[in-house]
Parts: structure tokens; sequence; C-alpha cells
């Protein structure tokens, strides 16, 4: 059961996600794109990960696609329709990904998975645990990569005087 | 608990650093002279660099297991803390930085510089995964920097996109190993990689982590960003690109794939000198027909990279020396040549190779220090640069592998064509047009093509300080 539920939320992921890049109209894609991170967050649930998964929700469709509909209602000419979603190298770049994904797929399906395969919920108070302990240093500097990006933003988006 | 102590003791240059940023950054609100702002990040940079032998005294594992402090993470600091100096010192004469931005300039340079340390001693596959993220987040911002340049913004677009795909590419290679392993420390992956280095998952995910690694060190195949990035980037930017981004891509290289599956990764010296023999002669043969000096310079450092990823692939003792030797004097040819290239920027508006025919004669000083870089990053006696191309070959001759020797002394050859041929320029050819008057003199510049150009004559004739050192932390770890 669990099984069929995370295949086919695996695929409808990849299905949403291909169709989120091939669509012509830029709102189409934000909207598309929110399916697919719905996905991975059924993914996580599926995976006895619910925290991650409603952090998933609440951050990425919650926030970010509702900012990036926001960036595309807000910018004048960018939900125009005549943006080309391919160039003349869309067939040999299709061969290299199918080449790409086969050879993945070969290599993954030739490994038996099931040694890490028990899955157990880990409690919040772990989670909170770990993020002061084993993956403090890695947690500290996200903040200070955080501020060192939202400067960027501003320095990329002022417009001059 | 003492491991945090210890720990946050062996942060401390880093902190200092991100002390001086976010302090360059609120002061930019204030002032907009490149001067004032400029030498207090430099003062950060020499505070952080005064405090770092005392950081070598911390414990081995810190921040549970996060960071080392072995000798590579103390060489690989040292040289980034003087890489970081030199782009200040060069960016403080840099004309065509925007005023408006220039507290955040400089902010950005110091957080790359703290990224790239803590990159350095990065010792979890977790930690080297965010160091590079953050490194590639904060370049991008930087390449794409002088918004009305329309090939910065092409620089900045290009280096996000390739950056993109090869950072998830390592990143998704790092899961599979995760799940290999159930381990993203690499001591704990030391222990346990042998039981998978058969299967084709494992080949699977070091590649798919090569991918990223190699796209910071613009190997080939991975190296199509390099020449526009350089190109449409602030040069100074360029210039911190070339050493900063390249000493830690190679870093991450050494303790992932030679100290780390090392042993059990018996394709590795195949692979990798397959790859350090196409980006050698690819950057070499390309470089010969390019006429921007930027370009040109893009295409030698990728040659050079070929070189330097020699020492990798051979991975003896003797070549890991060779490796390290390298590193230190390919950081201070490039920041002097991008140096020099900014010289004869603000004279000329130019970086076309035919505009710099004369230049002997409106900057001598310029042109001496300049030819002395380009000589050594060809890899002419007496000067440091041909010791570091000749300890790579001693090392590919020692580990009996006299094919892989024979193809460095080929590229050096073919490589002299281009070097010589910007000094030809230079010395032998007539101005060009009516004589621009000599540009000002740039202190800062001019100190840095002096500092870096005699560095290069007296480790040439003098290596033994920087071999000693390096032996010395060797036999340490």
């Amino acid at each position: 059961m669990v099984e069929f539920a995370i295949y086919s939320i695996g695929i409808g992921a990849c299905v949403f996600a291909i169709l989120s890049v091939a669509v012509r109209d830029i709102f189409h894609s934000a909207v598309w794109l929110s399916l697919t991170l719905l996905c991975v967050s059924g993914l996580y649930f599926s995976l006895n990960a619910p925290f991650l998964g409603v952090i998933q929700v609440l951050v990425y469709i919650g926030g970010i696609i509702t900012l990036f509909i926001f960036a595309i209602k807000l910018t004048a000419r960018i939900g125009d329709k005549t943006i080309a979603q391919t160039n003349n190298q869309v067939l040999i770049s299709l061969l290299a990904s199918v080449v790409f994904f086969v050879f993945l797929l070969s290599a993954i399906l030739r490994h038996p998975w099931g040694r890490l395969a028990t899955v157990k919920e880990l409690p919040l108070k772990e989670l909170g645990q770990s993020l002061l302990t084993n993956y403090m240093l890695p947690f500290e500097f996200l903040s200070l990569i955080l501020l060192a990006v939202m400067v960027g933003a501003i320095v990329i988006g002022k417009v001059k005087k | 608990m003492t491991n945090q102590i210890q720990g946050l003791s062996f942060l401390f240059p880093e902190a200092i650093l991100v002390f001086f940023a976010i302090g360059c950054c609120l002061w930019g609100v204030f002032t907009n002279r490149s001067a004032l702002i400029g030498t207090y990040a430099l003062l950060g940079v020499a505070m952080s660099a005064l405090s770092l032998p005392a950081s070598f005294g911390a414990g081995k594992n810190l921040f549970f297991g996060m960071l080392t402090n072995d000798p590579f993470s103390a060489f690989f600091r040292q040289v980034i803390l003087i890489v970081a100096g030199l782009a200040i010192m060069i960016s403080l004469d840099y004309k065509d930085l925007d005023r408006a931005d220039l507290g955040e300039y400089y902010f950005f340079l110091l957080t790359i510089a703290v990224s790239l340390m803590l990159a350095a001693s990065a010792n979890n596959l977790l930690m080297i995964y965010i160091s590079l993220e953050s490194i590639s987040l904060v370049s991008y911002i930087m390449a794409g920097y002088s918004k009305r340049d329309i090939f910065s913004s092409e620089a900045g677009m290009k280096y996000f996109l390739f950056g993109a795909v090869s950072t998830g590419m390592t990143l998704y290679g790092i899961s599979l190993i995760y799940g290999l392993l159930g381990t993203l420390s690499l001591p704990a992956i030391v222990g346990q990689c042998s039981t998978i280095m058969s299967e084709p998952a494992a080949g699977l995910a070091l590649l798919l982590i090569l991918v990223g690694f190699g796209f910071k060190c613009s190997l080939v195949p991975f190296h199509m960003w390099t020449p526009d990035v350089y190109q449409g980037a602030p040069t100074p930017m360029a210039a911190l690109f070339s050493v900063g981004s390249k000493t830690v891509g190679f870093a991450f290289l050494l303790r992932v794939f030679v100290l780390t599956f090392g042993k059990n990764f018996e394709s590795w010296p195949l692979l990798a000198s397959m790859l350090a023999i196409v980006t050698m002669t690819l950057g070499n043969l390309t470089a010969l027909e390019q006429t921007n000096l930027k370009r040109l310079l893009a295409y030698s450092t990728i040659a050079q990279a070929g070189y330097i990823f020699l020492g990798l692939a051979i991975a003896t003792p003797m070549g890991i020396k060779a490796f390290l030797f390298y590193l230190f004097v390919y950081a201070l040819m490039n920041m002097g040549a991008f140096g020099a290239v900014i010289i004869i920027n603000n004279s000329l508006k130019s970086e076309q190779l035919e505009d710099y025919s004369g230049f002997y004669r409106r900057d001598p000083l310029t042109a001496v220090t300049f030819a002395i870089l380009l000589l050594s990053l060809a890899g002419l006696p007496p000067l440091a640069g041909f010791l570091a191309k000749f300890f790579i070959i001693a090392a590919a001759v020692e580990a009996k592998l006299t094919v892989l020797a024979g193809i460095v002394v080929i590229n050096s050859v073919v490589a002299v064509y281009y070097y010589v041929r910007i000094i030809k320029f230079m010395f032998l050819h007539e101005p060009s047009g009516q004589a621009a008057p000599p540009g000002p003199c740039r202190l800062h510049l001019h100190l840095v093509l002096v500092i870096t150009a005699a560095a290069n004559l007296i480790l040439g004739l003098w290596p033994h300080a920087i071999l000693g050192w390096i032996t010395n932390l060797l036999r340490m770890g």
C-alpha cells in the first residue's frame, strides 16, 4: 500500500515537473510547480516524515509559490505567451537525457536498497535537538547564507537612480 | 560540551571575517568611498590571518565531526586568506565598480572568503554541500554585479544556470551515498566504503559528485561557463573565482576522492588523469586563438587546473606535495595576472590583445611584472611556475607514468606560445593610434603586481620555505 502510494506520488511529481517547464504560459508553470511540490510533500508523508511534509506545504506552496505568482502578476509583460520553451537543440538534449536516465535507472535498480529501508518516524524533539547539536554548524551557517542571498536580491533588484 | 568550546576557538578567524563583512555592509550606507570600505575589509582579512595560527591548536574533529582541523585545512585556509587579501587590494583600484553598492561588494567578497574557509575544513558531505552552495550563490550575484554591463548580466545568468545544474547533480550523488551507507561523515565513510565500491550505484554517485566539484575547478567537460563568466564578471571577482573557488574545488576533490574513497576507488587514477589531460590540452589549444585578455586568461586557468588536477590523479605523497605547491604558486600567479589586466584596462579601456601594443613604454613597471607572471604561468625557469610543473612531472615519473609526464611537457610548450605572444605585443610592437597618457599610479594594484611577481621569483629560486612548510604539514597529518 505504502509502496503504491510512493510510486504513484513520485510519478505524479515527475509529470507535473515536466509540465511546469514545458508549458508556455509562465503562470501555468507556477501552478504545475505547486502541484509538483505538493507531490513532494506527499512523499514526505508516506515516508513517515509528517513534520517535513507540513513544512514543505507551508513554506513552498504557501510561501514561495504565492511569491512567484505575485511576482508574475506584478511584472509587466512577463505573462507574454510568445516565449519559446525550446530551441534547436531540443532533440539532442532529449536524447542525452534519455540515455542518462536509462544509465541512472540501470545503476540504481541493480542495488538491493533493502538494508536501510525501515524508516522510523523521528520525534520532533529529536529533530530539534539534532539541529542544536550534530547539525548546529550547518544550521547556523545557513543563516549567514540567507543574509547574503537577501542582500544579493536587494542589490540585483534595486532600481538605479 | 568541550567539543563545542574548542570548535568556537577554531572558528575565530571566520567569525572575524563575518564581523567585518557585516560592518562593510552597514558602512556602505554612509559612505561610497572605495578606499575607506576596502581598507576596512582588508583590515578584517589581516586580523583574521593574525588569529589563524591560534586556531590550529583546537581539537581535530570539531562541531560533531562537521569540520576537521587537519594539515590540509590549515594549508587551504591560509591560501584563501592570502587570495582574499589580494582580491580586496585589486578591487580597491578597480575603476568599473558601481559606486552605489560598494559596501555590499565588500560584504559579498568577505562572505565568499568565509564560505571558502569553512569549505576548506568541511569533513561531512552535508557541510561540503552547504559550503559549495553558499560559495556558488554569492558568486552568481558577484558575476552579475555590474548591472549596466550586458556581459556581466550574461555572466551571472550563465554561471547560475550551469552552477544550479551541477550542484544539483552533486546533491543527487550525495543522496545516493547516504542511501548506500546511511552516513554523510567522511571518516565514517572511509571505514565502510569498501563494502559498496563494487556497486554500480556507488560509481554513479561518485561521478555525480565529481560533476559539481569539477564545475568549481572548471575541469573539462564542465568548463563551458568559464570564459564567459570571467569575461563578464568584474575583473577582481573573476580573479577570485579563478583562484578561490578552484582552491576549494580541489580541496573537495582531495578530501572526498583521494582521502576518503581513494584506496577503494580503483578507477580513480585512470579517470582523473584522463580528465586532467583533456582539461590541459583543451584549455591550451583554445587559449591559442583568444584575442580578449580575460578570455585568454580564462582558458589559461582551465589549462592550469589540468596540471594541478594531475597531482591529485597521481595521488602519491609526492603527487599531493606537488599538487599543494602548484596550487599555492598558481594562486599568486593568477591574482597578479588579473591585477595586471585591471591596470591595463584602467588606462586603455580595452582588454583586446592588439591594444596592448607598446604598453611597455606607457607603464614599464606593470609591463615587466606582468611579463614575469606570464613567464611563470608558462613555466619557464627560474620562476616558481617552472618548479611547480617540474614537481608534477617528477611525481608522474616517480609513479612510473612517463606518458603523463610527456603530455605535460608537450602542453607546456604549446602554452608558451600564447603567454609569450602577450609579452611580444607589450614590448616589441609599436603603440597603435595616439599614445594615451600613462594611467595614474595605482598604489594597491602595483603593490599586488610587485608582491606576486617577486614571490614567483623568490619561490622559483628558493622554494625550500614553502616546500618545507608543506612537508611539515603532511608529516603532522
